[in-house]
Formats: C-alpha cells, sequence, structure tokens
C-alpha cells in the first residue's frame, strides 16, 4: 500500500520556520509526525515487541484509531488510553493527539482501584486500546474504542485532510503522580507547553538530530520523559526503539543499545549503576546524545560510561512533570563535572530559554547567592495549575529577576548557584523520593499502610549496596504477620512497593525524636 | 547428567536466594515464572551463581541469557572448558 504524498515539505529550514511561527495552542503535538508520513512514509518511525513499523504503517493504524473516535456522536476532551506496551498503544496516543483531545495513559500493570482513581480525576469518559474484560467490567458509563481493526493490506489511501482536529482543547496529556494525600495528582500540560519544550530541541543547532537517527524509549508512558523519547524522533522522520516493560529492564536496554545502533539514548541514571560491573565490556560509538534525566547522576559512573561512548555528547537534564519534561540542562565534560559536582552528584545546570528560575527560603522570600534554596520556576513550560486546581500552595506569586511578579511553580527541590551559574541539586524539603526515576510521595504509601495496621511502622528511601535507592518498610512486631507487599500491591503500582519489609521490636529513634535514619541504613546494609 | 545436575544445583542457589523453597526450576524457566526476579535482584542472583560455580559470565553472555536453559548451557561450557 503506498500511501500518496501530498505535501512535500522540506525539512530543515522549513521545519525550524515552522516551529516558530506556530501557534501552539492550536497544533496537536502529532503533528510534525502527520507531516513525516507524507515526507518519508517508507522510513521506520517505531521499533517495538521485535519489529519495525515505517511511518505509513503507523499512520494506518492511527487513521483507523482516529476515525473510530472522529465518528462518534460525542466529543471527547480528554481519552484514556490503557497502555499494553505495543504499537496500538502508541498510535493511540498519536490518534487522540491529532482529534485534539488529550490523551491520559492509565498503566495496565496498574492496580485497578488505581486507574480508577485516575478515571474519576481526569473525568474519562471514553478509552482506547482496552481488550481486558475485567477492566472494562469495572468501568462504568465509559465508551471503549478498540485499536485492533487495522486498514492494514487494505487499499485505502489515508490522506492528510482525512485528519481534523475535532476537539479545540488546548491540553495536549494529563499525567498523574504520587501524591501526599493517598491519591494520584494530577498534572495538565497544554499544547503550548509541550511545543515551548521541544522548540528547545528543534530550533537548536547544536542538536543536529537527522531522520537517520535511531532513539530508545525505555519509559513507562505514565512517565513524562517517555514523551520525549516518542515524539522526538516522530517530529524528525527518525526511528524510536521501545524496550519491552517486562524481563529485566535494564539489561534489554543494553540489548537494544548495542544491536540497533542506538544514536540518541535518554535514561535515568540508575541504570549505569545496575550495569557498572560490565561497563569495561561496553561501546557504542555509534551514540551522539546521551542524556540522564529522572534521578541524581553520579561523576564517578558517568565518568566511565564517558569512555565507552566516544562520540556521544553527554547531558544532565531536569525538570519536573509540571515543567513539562525538561528545563534546565547541563553538558557533561570530565575536567568540568569533576570540579563542580557537589558530592559527586552533577549539575543540573541552567535553564532553558523558556524558563525563569528563582531560589527561595522557607518563608517565599528570595535567597543570598550561594546559599540552598528551593527551586521555583516560572516560564512558558510550566503548567498553570494541578488538575481541578488542587495543592494551589504549590503555586506563588514572586518578584522575578526581571523585577515582574510572575506565577512560580515551587517544585520542592533544593538547590543552589555555583560559581559558573549552574544549579545544583541538593535533595528535597519534603518527603518525596526518586525510584528508578518515578516520583514517589512516601506519605501516599504511609497513608495506604495505616489501612493495613495499626503497628508502628517507618517507610523510607535507603541505599541498596549498589548505591541504588529503594524502598524499604520497617514494621515492629507484625503480630498478624501481613505480607505487606502483597497487600499493598492491590492498591499501588509496582514502583511504590518496598522492596524490602523489616520487622523490629522497636523504630530507633534519635536524640531529636526524629525515627534515626543511619541507624535503619546501617541495619539494612547489615541485613544484606 | 551435568546438565541436571547444574539444574539441582541452580535450583537451590534460586531457592535460598528468593527465600522460597517452592521454586521449582526447569529449563524454560523465565523472569515470568518468579516473583521478584526482576530488574533489581537479577545481578545479584547471577553473581551468586557465579560465585557457586567459581565462573565469570561476560555481558555478552548475560544478555543471552533468556531462560534457565540458556543459562545452564552457558554453565556448562564453562565448567568444561
Amino acid at each position: 500500500m503506498i500511501i500518496l504524498p501530498d505535501n512535500l515539505l522540506t525539512l530543515s529550514v522549513t521545519r525550524i520556520q515552522k516551529i516558530e511561527k506556530m501557534d501552539f495552542q492550536k497544533v496537536p503535538i502529532a503533528n510534525l509526525f502527520l507531516n513525516n508520513c507524507y515526507l518519508y512514509p517508507e522510513n521506520k518511525a517505531i521499533f517495538i515487541n521485535k519489529r519495525h513499523y515505517t511511518y505509513a504503517e503507523l499512520l494506518q493504524k492511527v487513521y483507523s484509531i482516529y476515525s473510530q473516535i472522529a465518528n462518534h456522536d460525542q466529543l471527547f476532551q480528554r481519552i484514556g488510553v490503557y497502555c499494553t506496551d505495543d504499537i496500538e498503544t502508541y498510535a493511540s496516543i498519536l490518534a487522540i493527539s491529532l482529534y485534539g483531545a488529550a490523551f491520559v495513559p492509565l498503566n495496565s500493570n496498574f492496580p485497578i482501584t488505581r486507574n480508577q482513581a485516575i478515571i474519576e480525576a481526569a473525568d474519562l469518559s471514553s478509552i482506547v486500546n482496552c481488550e481486558e474484560n475485567t477492566f472494562k467490567n469495572e468501568c462504568k458509563n465509559i465508551t471503549f474504542f478498540s485499536s485492533k481493526n487495522d486498514l492494514s493490506g487494505s487499499n485505502k489511501t489515508v490522506k492528510k485532510d482525512h485528519f481534523e482536529r475535532k476537539v479545540d482543547l488546548e491540553l495536549a496529556y494529563i499525567l498523574f503522580t504520587s501524591g501526599t494525600t493517598g491519591k494520584p495528582k494530577g498534572v495538565p500540560v497544554s499544547t503550548e507547553n509541550v511545543w515551548n519544550f521541544f522548540s528547545f530541541y528543534l530550533n537548536n543547532p547544536r542538536f543536529a538530530f537527522t531522520p537517520n537517527d535511531r532513539f530508545i524509549q525505555v519509559f513507562e508512558l505514565t512517565f513524562d520523559v517517555s514523551i520525549f523519547s516518542f515524539f522526538m524522533p516522530l517530529h524528525i522522520g527518525a526511528c524510536c526503539y521501545v524496550t519491552p516493560q517486562k524481563g529485566i529492564r535494564f539489561l534489554e536496554i543494553i540489548q537494544i543499545l548495542k544491536e540497533h545502533q542506538i544514536t540518541v539514548s535518554t535514561l535515568v541514571p540508575t541504570v549505569l549503576q545496575y550495569i557498572e560491573k560490565y561497563i569495561d565490556e561496553i561501546d557504542f560509538p555509534h551514540m551522539k546524545y546521551s542524556f540522564f534525566i529522572g534521578d541524581k547522576l553520579n561523576h564517578s559512573i558517568v565518568s566511565k560510561w564517558a569512555k565507552k561512548i566516544k562520540n556521544a555528547e553527554i547531558i544532565n537534564f531536569y525538570g519536573p512533570t509540571e515543567a513539562t519534561i525538561m528545563c534546565t540542562s547541563y553538558t557533561w565534560n570530565e575536567s568540568d563535572s569533576l570540579q563542580e559536582s557537589n558530592n559527586d552528584i552533577v549539575p543540573i545546570g541552567k535553564p532553558f530559554q523558556n524558563i525563569e528560575y528563582i531560589l527561595i527560603s522557607n518563608n517565599n522570600q528570595p535567597i543570598e547567592k550561594k546559599e540552598v534554596g528551593e527551586l521555583c520556576l516560572s516560564g512558558k513550560q510550566i503548567v498553570t495549575s494541578y488538575l481541578n486546581h488542587s495543592n494551589e500552595e504549590r503555586f506563588v506569586e514572586l518578584q522575578s529577576k526581571s523585577g515582574n511578579v510572575k506565577r512560580f511553580y515551587k517544585t520542592g527541590d533544593l538547590a543552589s548557584i555555583n560559581s559558573k551559574g549552574n544549579l545544583l541539586f541538593h535533595g528535597r524539603i519534603d518527603r518525596q523520593v526518586k525510584i528508578n526515576g518515578h516520583r514517589v510521595e512516601l506519605n501516599e504509601i504511609e497513608e495506604h499502610i495505616r489501612r493495613l495496621t495499626n503497628d508502628v511502622f517507618y517507610v523510607g528511601c535507603f541505599s541498596d549496596k549498589k548505591n541504588v535507592n529503594q524502598l524499604v518498610l520497617f514494621v515492629e512486631k507484625n503480630e498478624r504477620k501481613i505480607d505487606f507487599k502483597e497487600a499493598l500491591a492491590k492498591s499501588l503500582p509496582e514502583y511504590m512497593l518496598p522492596t524490602s519489609t523489616i520487622i523490629l521490636h522497636e523504630i530507633p529513634f534519635n536524640y531529636n525524636s526524629k525515627v534515626d535514619e543511619k541507624k535503619l541504613q546501617e541495619l539494612l546494609l547489615n541485613n544484606g | 547428567m551435568q546438565r541436571e545436575t547444574t539444574l539441582v544445583q541452580l535450583q537451590t542457589i534460586f531457592r535460598l536466594f528468593f527465600r522460597n523453597q517452592f521454586i521449582e526450576l526447569t529449563k524454560e524457566t523465565t523472569t515470568d515464572d518468579i516473583d521478584y526476579w526482576d530488574s533489581l535482584t537479577h545481578l545479584e542472583l547471577i553473581s551468586e551463581i557465579e560465585n557457586h560455580f567459581n565462573v565469570h559470565f561476560s555481558l555478552d553472555e548475560v544478555l543471552q541469557f533468556k531462560n534457565v536453559g540458556h543459562l545452564i548451557e552457558c554453565l556448562s561450557s564453562k565448567i568444561n572448558s
């Protein structure tokens, strides 16, 4: 089947001009993908579950989903995608985007109760790509669209103007992060936020991406970095290689980096910690860009990695979901990073062009240089509020460096600025931790444990022998012999489950009457 | 015969490592079949196996382990060499 090009845009200059002139509020984030389907129909667009799909093949799948939604009597502002780690999941996201609605990823590995909480909070009335009857039966008043009615093999030509934006919603997607109250918290991200984020790459000559590039996509679709890893290659006619979510994940990642000679990799730093033992055996001369995001990056380990990716530029990014994927960057090099790293932690660098930041004290006052303060962000990538206007206290009016009063998002991350003007990360002001890149509110886990037991307990984030963050639950006595991991799995996603549960006679406290984490850490390491 | 002995030894290692006396290994066993055999535990498990058999697996070898059968093949070639 051949798709006739109906709009022969030349890439390069035209693409850049297009981004600059774009009315950000009106353009679906799948728009450049749609252009590329006619520019590069035979290029490989995506590799998933051991096979490639060309842009033309992917477009067929997208259109079959799009046309079902578009032909429905009802208009849908927000549409759930039941994420099942297959081509249909990715095609569904593209179809929803071209339809003009916001997509809301629902992870099929999450407990049903958690997905129901998301459906309710996002006020979803339709879901694409769910073939699971047990899930469907639990969802009332939802219209389900199948993604399996494939038009491939038919002779029908899909033209660009077959895609008409049916909904004029300004939201691109809604993602849910861990919330302190025991319920997930919705972050509604607009198309304007997303295009401002992508303009950092698309308008930047420093990123010489081409249609021949091969990107890796290792993230769950409920984690916003996946949107960069998936959409960035499709914006430029390149190919996205999706790693399976099951099995030994970091080995699958290494396998794909090697086998498909990936040129642009975006990983969480924990991958390097897992493979440290084998780094010497790696050689990836084909890699052009190696990006890290989602957690603290250690200088010592990235230094070893750098020797194995000799032709790559290494960049450490930082960005909460509320600031749309990434908003600061630090280009790594051995000597500068050695000098600038704080306790072996690589700086998070300088803000993107669209981002303004300010560091504040705990009474919302700007702090002096070199001091550590809470990082607050403002600019076109920052969401205007949480879903349903919850947690409004995280958004504050502050005087920016230019003297104007602007709305800033309080990240909860502690940072300082070094003499080179780079931001350094110093941890959190609250009990939010990072587990393999995922944001986890310890208070949310506690809330769920409280529903199971009256015993005294403490849940914390501790380093294991490889210095990787792990969630550990300490419980006094546990006379009812509850299997906490199993019980919590009914309501929390896997990354929020304690890796181990340790039963103690008494949880140790220090002289400040706080739980003695140092003692617990020692206990944990001695326990093996 | 030797492969069967290796399988029995591996089963003991797996049972101790995952603290689960009910694990029954076959050549077809994969990560999907055993609770908590995941990214977090995999390399530690490999280290336990390396120590027990006094061998070292390269990254390429580790990447090839798709089930217990592959692991036994690789171990057997090392034990016999």
